[in-house]
């Protein structure tokens, strides 16, 4: 038997394969025959089909298998290697298995780990025959991991010697990166020692750093944002750093960086309110990119006329922001009227999604619904979440959904604790499709049923009444809370998720189904 | 009775298939032919897919004519989007249970025609039955011919071993 068939990626195309034309008037005789022998005849019986060796279809099929698949794809043949790698790769959670095609990396105590040995040349040609494929990276500490994350620091500072003889001066390690994320965690030495990763093709750097506010820290930050800003090439749209022991040196360090970033898009800093000066928040706010989409930033003021004042500079500065979320710490309530307060800051057309971490809940009755509605007019994302533990601070009753709906007619996701204390136990009237028909509301992000308070028959009563809603087709629900210890509470989260399917199932259902109209 | 305006198709060997337009539309390459050259009673020619495929891919095109049309900026890199994953609705599993000939063309199709829905069923289905098979097993499943040496492949093990811890 011979094999012939599709080793190399570039022998078959989508280009159309050659048919022989019919005249007209056989089109009907030959249809039958014409169509089964046109099947047989597309390729040699016994040989891979034509469509795996096409390198867009073999990357659609291997973007949805999981990551062992792919490293069992990667030794099928070559052509499905370098497809299987390219997917595999893609996406890292760990730059390790990199760095050990270098040379093997072993503990050599608790909080120490080594290289074994310096790289060969045909090493360093591994590395570059996996690293051009990453196109982001999220380095974190994953207790799984045989190499302790505490431990590595030094791997990287050993990196610039070891790969000293083979690399180009200064070239990138990741030619094509993305995105980095890095957890530096409390290991600030470490921040600096990233620079060699950073390619001018990044586009988002985030970094999770818990600098104090001590000079060593600060300088080590310092040291890589320099480094950073000192890369002409470099134009980054995204940009997020968590606690980075801001203080009024390093404002100025960063907002020298931020203005070299001419495409930036989005930013997002996260500080430490107990530890990080409000004279250097206040440095950064008046002095934000214009350009931002993107804006996410921790807020502490004291009372809520500060916090009012400053969500209106952020507006009027950043016209073109779309995406705005805030933690408004230390704010004892925040109620409808100091939404009615920003309201004419947050009717910017442009301004599509709101997240606020706040302190306490918010309870919406249907009319506060309206109230919120007229405040935030052009919403298309609403997310109001409890700050620490993130869930859902706004409640509403899920008999209010259908004022939801007509209450910002652009919603699409909404992020809300969904009560249902209330449902009625008749079915809804029938008019109830027909008054949520236009609503683009097609995504409850989380659908928090609050489990201690709710019974088993709540939950199908709950479902009864969603089911009878026919909210769009495409409305996903999505929830927390699952995994709960409790015998009796898994067996209610197993119920909210055949609920869910229940719904699902009674949507597709609530259109006319095409399969049951014969077609002539 | 109003009849909804429609159009025909010709299969790669010479049949026709009058279908609604909105149905035909579920094809961004058709929606776009019709765009271009306006409606005309004249059949859009589909060099590329055999009558057989052909009916296939419009009883798909049937069932899911009212959906609503994939978000033209879906990302496909987009980890999310992907992750979405291998789950394949009740109806879409049943029409796309055929023999691996059939599976590959109607992919081909899904793609040449550019029916998206249809080209993500096709090739979820394809990544389904590769999960969890060994290199050999997989192999011998789509009849392809192993081109490394074994040196190449254990290296190729080896220096991907960290993806079958999780």
């Amino acid at each position: 038997m011979s094999h012939q068939g599709g080793l190399s990626p570039l022998r078959f195309t989508t280009a159309p394969k050659p048919r022989l034309i019919r005249a007209p008037h056989l089109n009907n005789a030959l249809s039958r025959k014409g169509s089964a022998r046109a099947s047989v005849n597309s390729r040699t019986s016994g040989a891979m089909h034509d469509i795996l060796a096409i390198y867009e279809i073999l990357i659609h099929i291997l973007s949805y298998s999981e990551k062992r698949d792919l490293a069992v794809a990667a030794r099928i043949s070559r052509a499905w290697s370098g497809v299987a790698l390219d997917c595999l790769w893609r996406k890292i959670d760990s730059i390790l298995p990199l760095l050990e095609t270098l040379s093997p990396i072993v503990m050599t105590d608790e909080h120490k780990c080594n290289f074994t040995g310096k790289p060969s040349h045909s090493s360093w040609e591994r590395f570059q025959y996996y690293a051009p494929r990453v196109r982001c990276v999220n380095h974190k500490d994953y207790p799984s991991h045989a190499i302790k994350y505490g431990a590595q620091s030094r791997l990287f500072a050993e990196l610039p010697t070891l790969v000293g003889p083979y690399r180009p001066e200064n070239e990138p390690l990741l030619p094509n990166v993305q995105a980095i994320g890095w957890t530096i965690a409390e290991d600030i030495a470490l921040v600096p020692r990233i620079l060699p990763f950073i390619s001018p093709s990044l586009k988002a750097l985030t970094l999770e750093i818990y600098a104090s506010d001590s000079e060593e820290d600060g300088d080590h930050v310092r040291q890589f944002l320099d480094g950073v800003t000192a890369s002409p090439e470099l134009e980054l749209e995204s940009f997020n750093i968590d606690k980075p022991g801001i203080g009024a040196k390093f404002m100025k360090r960063l907002l020298t960086f931020l203005e070299r970033q001419q495409n930036l898009k989005v930013f997002g800093m996260r500080c430490d309110p107990y530890l990080e000066p409000r004279a250097a928040q206040g440095m950064l706010f008046p002095n934000l990119p214009t350009g931002l989409r993107e804006f996410g930033a921790d807020v502490e003021f004291d009372d809520k006329n500060e916090y009012t004042a400053l969500i209106q500079t952020i507006l009027q500065r950043l016209t073109n922001i779309r995406v705005l979320k805030l933690v408004l710490t230390s704010l004892g309530s925040w109620d409808l009227s100091d939404f009615e307060s920003l309201s004419p800051f947050l009717q910017n057309p442009n301004l599509e999604e709101l997240t606020l971490y706040v302190s306490t809940a918010i309870q919406l009755n249907t009319s506060d619904i309206h109230a919120l509605g007229k405040a935030l007019p052009h919403m298309v994302r609403l997310n109001i979440r409890l700050h620490y533990n993130a869930r859902p601070a706004l409640i509403i009753q899920v008999t209010s959904l259908m004022d939801l709906a007509k209450a910002f007619p652009d919603l699409q996701s909404l992020t809300a604790h969904i009560s249902c204390a209330e449902i009625p136990l008749a079915p809804r009237p029938r008019d109830a499709k027909a008054e949520l028909e236009g609503s683009t509301l097609s995504k409850l992000r989380v659908l928090d049923v609050g489990r201690s308070s709710l019974l088993e028959k709540d939950v199908a009563r709950m479902a009864e009444f969603l089911a009878s809603l026919r909210l769009d087709p495409l409305l996903e629900i999505e929830y927390d809370g699952k995994g709960k210890e409790s015998e009796g509470s898994v067996r209610l989260w197993r119920d909210v998720e055949a609920m869910v399917k229940l719904l699902q199932r009674s949507n597709s259902g609530g259109k006319p189904d095409p399969d049951r109209t014969p077609n002539d | 009775m109003s009849a909804a305006p429609q159009v025909t198709l010709e299969s790669s060997d010479g049949e026709k298939f009058k279908v609604d337009k909105e149905v035909a539309e579920r094809s961004v390459l058709i929606k776009n032919m019709i765009e271009d050259v306006g409606e005309s009673d004249n059949p859009i020619p589909l060099p590329n897919v055999n009558a057989s495929v052909l009916k296939k891919v419009l009883e798909y095109c049937e069932h899911h004519r009212g959906d609503p049309l994939p978000a033209a900026d879906a990302d496909p890199s987009n980890d999310d989007n992907r992750k979405r994953a291998t789950e394949i609705s009740d109806w879409d599993q049943k029409f796309i249970q055929v023999d691996q000939e059939m599976l590959f063309e109607i992919i081909l199709a899904a793609n040449y025609m550019d029916i998206k829905p249809l080209l993500d069923v096709g090739c979820k289905t394809v990544a389904n039955m590769i999960k969890g098979k060994t290199p050999e097993e997989i192999r011998k499943l789509f009849n392809i011919v192993n081109d490394f040496t074994p040196e190449e492949e254990a290296q190729i093990k080896k220096e991907n071993e960290w993806a079958e811890d999780r």
